[in-house]
């Protein structure tokens, strides 16, 4: 094996261990963040177990239970859970 | 004879060369698979990582009778109270409002309030064995939840006691125990406590001063259960000014002031 691969193969390699903590080290806050959201609401949902993120200050949520929102910041500043 | 061994030699050499081409297959298919072994320990990792922040508002809430053995409950007052509903009760209370009594440790009008702290706290643990309201006990477990919170910490929260409206609203905005959205969503609420407010004094309201206070009972829970966990002197602080702010709100000429 060449150097150069060698070198690709750890530069991937840390790549792989390094960059994925952190890129998933906000996930855990912003479910929180959503949870929170939704029990404020009074909206059913137990807790929330993943979040995608559609566009700015606008996510689908998938909760514990099996309901499905839509949390998002209206026009109005509100923040609003939208059921789907 | 020559040309015999010459063959001989020949493929004595590519077996040779394709046994050392295989060690370094070899080699590498294990290194693959160790990476591949990491990356999964890794991602198995991730993943019981959001699971638990989360169920901590729910456990912190159940997790605390745990931490006050509830025996010295039924050892002072076995006479008054069943033992049972003591023991049960007394964890709900503390854990949602626990320095509340320190504020006001005996003479606390507002029975309601810590009622419906009991049943907010009994919503979200969701087990059947914690599912007692007690209201008649609980009269006398603040006055135990004072002894132990005077032992504990009793100096923050006499400090805040003072009403510094500004700089709770600072550092409500600036803590980092609530999240965007849920300070968004606080907010908003808090915004509609005070339009009912509003309309209550112009008269366009039919709510009374009874249901706006439970309102805002309601609301300051909400907030405290927020807070108690990652910025307890925030919570106390909010505590203390209670009943400060309540003054504010109930009084129509200073809430014309806000």
């Amino acid at each position: 094996m060449s150097k150069r691969v060698k070198g690709w193969v750890l530069i991937v390699v840390m790549t792989t261990f390094f960059a994925g903590p952190l890129l998933a080290e906000d996930e855990p806050s912003l479910l929180k963040d959503m949870t929170a959201v939704i029990a404020l609401l009074s909206l059913p949902c137990g807790q929330v177990v993943s979040a995608i993120q559609q566009g700015d200050n606008d996510h689908i949520v998938s909760c514990q239970d099996g309901n499905r929102y839509r949390v998002f910041v209206n026009s109005e500043g509100r923040v609003v859970a939208q059921k789907q | 004879m020559y040309r015999d061994r010459e063959t001989k030699l020949s493929e004595l050499g590519g077996r040779v060369s394709d046994s050392s081409v295989k060690s370094r297959a070899e080699t590498a298919m294990r290194s693959v698979g160790l990476l591949c072994f990491l990356l999964m320990a890794g991602c198995a990792g991730l993943e019981r990582a959001p699971s638990q922040p989360v169920v901590t508002q729910g456990e912190a809430v159940a997790d605390e009778p745990v931490t006050h053995p509830p025996t010295p409950a039924v050892a002072v007052e076995p006479v008054i109270q069943p033992p049972t509903s003591t023991v049960e009760a007394e964890p709900e209370i503390h854990s949602v409002t626990p320095s509340v009594v320190v504020a006001e440790p005996v003479v606390r009008p507002v029975t309601p309030a810590t009622t419906r702290s009991t049943e907010q706290s009994v919503a979200k643990i969701d087990s059947p064995d914690v599912k007692i309201p007690a209201k008649t006990s609980v009269a006398p477990v603040p006055v135990e939840q004072t002894r132990k919170k005077e032992n504990v910490a009793p100096g923050p929260v006499k400090q805040e006691a003072s009403l510094d409206i500004a700089s709770l609203e600072k550092r409500l905005r600036e803590t980092k125990a609530i999240g965007v959205f849920t300070k968004i969503t606080l907010k908003n609420q808090v915004d509609d406590l005070l339009n009912q407010f509003r309309a209550f004094y112009q008269g366009r309201a039919k709510a009374t001063l009874a249901e706006l206070r439970q309102a805002y009972d309601r609301l300051l829970l909400k907030v405290l259960s927020l807070l108690q966990d990652k910025d307890q002197v925030l919570a106390s602080a909010i505590v203390a000014s209670r009943d400060a702010i309540w003054n504010i709100l109930a009084d129509p000429v200073k809430f014309s002031t806000l």
